[in-house]
């Protein structure tokens, strides 16, 4: 496949890609593709390969998240995936073309990227930042066409920012301006979107919509898309695919359930104090537990789930196996009429709100601990 | 702002903006050209100072005066205005550093040591022979010299700010870099004869006046050069403010791209300084003042505002030195110093409070 061959379908703009009507040869190569790569960098003669043997495909419409703990490599991937850093070895090729044989330009309409890069906006509109890109297409002095400007404001629809056209990029808020440079990227109107760390000084709420708005472009426009992050919960939720790096720089990818069942999230972020509970999908520092068991039951799903939290922040030992419990928690009731039941020896004690049964309990559990540690 | 959903009004009121600034700029230019031609030791009327340019005065004196003495002068002050404004837009662009300037980066000091390579330590002809001796291929080769001093400080600033993300500290850098050029001359004055000391002294004045209608068309041809190339790097400067990696992923060619516009700085500031002297504040402050008033980032508006300005600067500050009348006339440094230190001042005290883009 020649580079033009693979280039041809890029100015088809928004909408549905050829590649969803009319499946060319050209568009059934998958948007990225690295086997044997060796990722890492070269000062002189010395190199530091930092990944190896990274082997992946990506294809069009699909949304990955690449986790893994600080220091891992995910920086160093992306770049090299994108050919903004040369590989050591082995080949990635964009759209069935190796990356190291596109010119800058080349790259530029195949790969659009968003960095955490911080810089000084000025006098730059929302609409003006979005229309960066359209660098790859406009001519030498920069003029924006009457297509280019419906790309530009469709790319600004699309990230929920509609209004905000002729406001200063400065004076957003940080998920606003996440939406705007994530605007910009899709404005590049290029099959691969790279996100290095889109929700890095996010708000929960602006988190949740970065990978919304992820999953929706992969979808929507069929882009093939990558977000490095670290938040891992959300990546579970919403990615199609995991891709993991763990401090030995080994990668695994996958369904986000199959990386959490294999263990391969465990192997990449478990430390001595915080580990992976595959059980929740989320990272727990579960600390000695007391010796104190409880039971807990009830009807009302939710306030069981929150009153299993209770007891597990306190480090009761929940449900053990022998079924020796030192406290029975029971909730009762729904809304206004709910309440707690803690029976201890043979004596209940009715509890009107969590907070209290919080005091309680965490008193019953403190005392255990002391008791059982050697004076 | 208006929060219309369809930005159109809002691209009107801009465009109003701009041909307005133009236009005021325009005639504020041409104004003080006017009176540039018009002041000086002999005062001619305004409108025979117009009609001189074309040889029609009634006083046969002040063709002579304004054609081959005060017109070299004021174009040499318009395009000397116009360069540094642009060097400097260049070098805050590609530092990311609104206080950067060929002075202020130590670019002019560059251009120093190379004129005083060219002035005390080349050949053996007395010192007041050489500046005022030297034939145009000498102007071409001081111009040179300056460049060259410039490109080799620009270079070294570059690799400082590859290892320092701070604006301030490069700031630093540059004033270490001048401190490190200045040394350099000052051993040059040292060592060089008296009468060499005394030329390349005069010069460090800085002042318009030195360049004749004959020398001119070397200052103008190296400056049409620099603007040149800076014109054709609109698109990748702009690029370049989002910084370089964003710069490349929109599919600009960094490291040419910014190699071009810092040898076109050079050339700028660098001929500039070999032919005026070292130039204060301008080419800081002409760049503010053009994103103030034009309120705009882009560097296909900021260009040819910038240089305007810079015109529109140089021009004004040479029509203040003539105002003590009587055959006096005041340096133009403390001048521009007057009227680009508390710009840049306010740059830095908005700078520092974090408000309203710079």
């Amino acid at each position: 496949m020649t580079s033009s061959e693979a280039l041809s379908p890029i100015n088809a703009g928004q909408g549905p890609r050829p590649s969803l009507s009319d499946p060319s040869p050209a568009t059934s190569a998958p948007i990225l593709e690295a086997s044997s790569l060796v990722a890492g960098w070269k000062h002189g003669k010395t190199e530091t390969r930092l990944l190896q043997d990274v082997n992946l495909t990506l294809p069009s419409g699909r949304f990955v998240a690449l986790v893994g703990p600080n220091g891992a490599g995910k920086s160093t991937l992306l770049r090299t995936l994108v050919g903004m850093q040369a590989s050591l070895a082995g080949t990635v090729k964009l759209r069935g073309a190796p990356v190291s044989s596109l010119s800058v330009e080349d790259r530029a309409r195949m790969a659009a990227c968003v960095f955490t890069d911080r810089f000084d906006s000025g006098f730059f509109t929302v609409f003006d930042i979005v229309s960066f890109g359209r660098y790859p297409y406009t001519d030498a002095r920069n003029r924006l066409t009457e297509r280019d400007r419906e790309i530009v404001g469709d790319a600004i629809r699309e990230t929920g920012l509609a209004g905000f056209e002729s406001r200063r990029f400065a004076e957003l808020s940080d998920g606003e301006k996440q939406k705007a440079l994530t605007a910009r990227a899709v404005a590049q109107d290029a099959p691969l979107l790279v996100l290095d760390e889109p929700t890095a000084f996010l708000d929960a709420p602006a988190r949740i919509e970065v990978f919304h708005l992820a999953s929706r472009l992969a979808r929507s426009r069929d882009k093939a898309v990558i977000v490095s992050t670290h938040d891992v919960d959300l990546a579970l939720r919403h990615a199609d695919e995991l891709w993991v790096l763990d401090r030995g720089h080994a990668f695994a990818s996958g369904a986000p359930e199959s990386m959490a069942l294999s263990g391969a999230l465990g192997r990449a972020f478990d430390g001595p104090v915080v580990r992976f509970d595959p059980a929740t999908g989320a990272f727990r520092a579960p600390g000695e537990p007391a010796p104190f068991a409880v039971g807990i039951s009830g009807e009302d799903p939710v306030a069981l789930g929150w009153t299993f939290r209770l007891a597990e922040r306190l480090g009761c030992v929940i449900e053990p196996e022998d079924g020796r419990y030192d406290a029975v928690i029971r909730v009762i009731g729904a809304g206004i009429e709910r309440a707690w039941e803690l029976e201890r020896a043979g004596r209940v004690t009715r509890i009107a709100t969590i907070e209290e049964l919080s005091e309680g309990l965490g008193r019953l559990v403190a005392v255990a601990r002391e008791r059982s540690e050697p004076s | 702002m208006s929060d219309s959903p369809v930005p159109i009004s809002g691209f009107r009121a801009e465009t109003l903006r701009r041909r307005a600034g133009f236009i005021l700029l325009g005639v504020a230019g041409a104004l003080l050209l006017g009176a540039d031609l018009a002041l000086g030791s002999v005062r001619i009327p305004f409108s025979e100072a117009g009609k001189a340019l074309f040889g029609a005065a009634s006083d046969s004196a002040w063709n002579d005066i304004v054609r081959i003495f005060r017109l070299p002068k004021s174009l040499t002050a318009a395009s000397a205005g116009a360069s540094l404004a642009l060097a400097g837009l260049i070098l805050q662009t590609i530092f990311r550093n609104p206080l950067a300037g060929p002075d202020s980066l130590g670019i002019g000091a560059g251009a120093s040591v190379g004129v005083g390579v060219v002035v005390l330590l080349a050949g053996g002809s007395s010192g007041a022979a050489l500046l005022s001796g030297l034939g145009l291929a000498g102007w071409a080769g001081l111009a040179a010299a300056a460049a060259l001093g410039s490109f080799a400080v620009l270079l070294l600033i570059l690799a400082a700010a590859r290892r320092v993300e701070n604006g301030v500290t490069l700031l630093i850098v540059g004033l270490l870099v001048g401190y490190l050029a200045g040394a350099l001359v000052s051993l040059m004055v040292w060592f060089g004869s008296p009468q060499k000391t005394q030329v390349f002294l005069g010069w460090t004045y800085g002042s318009f006046s030195g360049v004749t209608l004959e020398r001119l068309p070397v200052l103008l041809g190296a400056l049409g050069l620099g603007a040149a190339l800076t014109g054709r790097s609109a698109k990748p400067l702009d690029a370049l403010l989002l910084g370089e990696r964003y710069a490349e992923s929109v599919g600009i060619r960094v490291k040419p791209a910014r190699a071009r516009v810092l040898v076109a700085a050079s050339i700028l500031a660098g001929t500039v300084t070999a032919f005026c002297g070292p130039i204060a504040f301008l080419g800081i402050a002409a760049p503010q003042a053009a994103r103030r008033i034009f309120r705009s980032s882009a560097h296909r508006v900021l260009m040819p505002a910038s240089a305007l300005i810079g015109a529109v600067f140089a021009l004004a500050a040479d029509v203040v030195a003539q105002t003590p009348g009587g055959g006096s006339v005041l340096p133009v440094n403390p001048i521009l110093a007057l009227i680009g230190a508390p710009i840049v001042l306010s740059v830095f005290l908005r700078g520092a409070r974090g408000k309203d883009p710079a």
